[in-house]
């Protein structure tokens, strides 16, 4: 496989800083409380739809990772074997 | 901890309210009604053989030709207990160190109306500070004692105000400033200070962070006195919910204290002193102007 313009691939350094955002979005900070009880109380019912939830957490990743991928094909336009570019 | 002259003086000017007759040892500036020596009149009473002849009403008798003895309101000092939670959950928001202001801050009006004061810390269980203080002399014995204190433990009223409460002299008035935060449940123990015929008064510490808290995100709650946690992610929706139960459970608070006829004022712990005193404190039925 070879690109007809391969400083296009640069763009794929653009996947750190998504990466380092999805992930400091995602850590868990501790937060003291004086009564857990009531907070335990309340949460129930987002416990229920948590899997739910870490489905949609990984689909925006990979949604991002591949909206960059797309993008720096597109740039970077490249030939596979097999497979021919039509020129204008 | 340190009380300027001005606040001093706004503090001189209150008094602890005693809903009941809470019998004290010495004579003081607080007037009850029970009978006794003062200046203040209560009453008139029919003469009877034996009491004294320079209370009888010589006007009343020339007008109405009958013998009646003036009544004046005794003056009594009551023991004032101050019952405050070190617990840990009181290290959050500024609970601790505003209930510790409140907690000096009573002590002194209870000095200043020459009561007498003891100062107890307790979480699950009691313990003696201060002890049987009279007079505004020991407002700076008061002040550095209240000072040191540290939050540590966890609560559990039933127990610690239970058989092993250490006596509290005659029928002290108890005034409890918590956050009543106690997962064996708060009552059981308030009922135990009243079985012991405790004049009780509730002072409930909250913090702007637990009435509305502003986190937004994942979170790994960690609970202040059992040191359990738990994830969770706070959105808009669960702080509405968690909104709804802490409102709710302070109107069970209040309720308690008013099914049981006890004087109930919550505290804001940002609020400035002087307004957690003179104004709410007030409202609540724990203390009046003189």
């Amino acid at each position: 496989m070879s690109f007809e313009h391969p400083e296009g691939l640069w763009l794929l350094t653009l996947g750190v800083p998504i990466l380092a955002f999805h992930f400091y979005k995602g850590r868990i900070r501790r937060m003291p409380v004086p009564m857990l009880l009531f907070w335990e109380q309340v949460i129930v019912e987002e416990e229920r739809q948590s899997a739910l939830k870490r489905i949609r957490h990984w689909a925006s990743l990979v949604i991002t990772l591949l909206a960059l991928a797309l993008l720096t094909s597109a740039v970077s336009l490249p030939n596979v074997r097999g497979f021919t570019r039509i020129k204008a | 901890m340190a009380f300027d002259a001005a606040f001093l003086q706004t503090l001189e000017a209150l008094n602890l309210l005693a809903r009941r007759t809470l019998a004290g040892d010495d004579r003081a500036e607080r007037l009850t009604p029970r009978k006794g020596a003062s200046l203040e009149f209560a009453d008139y009473r029919r003469y009877t053989p034996g009491d004294e002849i320079r209370y009888i009403d010589w006007n009343v008798y020339a007008r109405h030709g009958s013998l009646f003895v003036k009544e004046f309101t005794a003056e009594e000092n009551v023991h004032v207990s101050v019952l405050l939670d070190t617990s840990r959950s009181m290290d959050f928001g500024g609970k601790f160190q505003a209930a510790k202001e409140l907690a000096a801050a009573l002590g002194y009006i209870g000095l200043s109306n020459y009561d007498t004061l003891s100062l107890f810390t307790f979480g699950s269980e009691v313990r003696p500070i201060k002890k049987f203080l009279r007079g505004k002399g020991r407002v700076f014995e008061l002040l550095s004692a209240v000072d040191a204190l540290q939050p540590e433990g966890q609560t559990d009223m039933k127990r610690a105000f239970g058989p092993s409460l250490p006596r509290l002299r005659g029928r002290s008035l108890v005034l409890l400033i918590t956050d009543f935060y106690d997962l064996a449940g708060y009552s059981d123990g308030v009922r135990e200070l009243l079985a012991q015929r405790f004049g009780v008064h509730l002072i409930h510490m909250v913090s702007r962070e637990e009435v509305t808290p502003k986190a937004r995100g994942r979170f790994s709650l960690l609970d202040l006195e059992t040191g359990k946690s738990k994830d969770a992610t706070l959105m808009p929706r669960t702080l509405e919910a968690y909104g709804r139960r802490f409102r709710a459970f302070c109107a069970e608070v209040e309720d308690f204290g008013r099914s049981h006829e006890l004087a109930y004022a919550r505290v804001l712990s940002d609020d400035t002193l002087e307004h957690r005193v003179v104004e709410i404190l007030r409202a609540g039925g724990i203390v009046e102007h003189r």
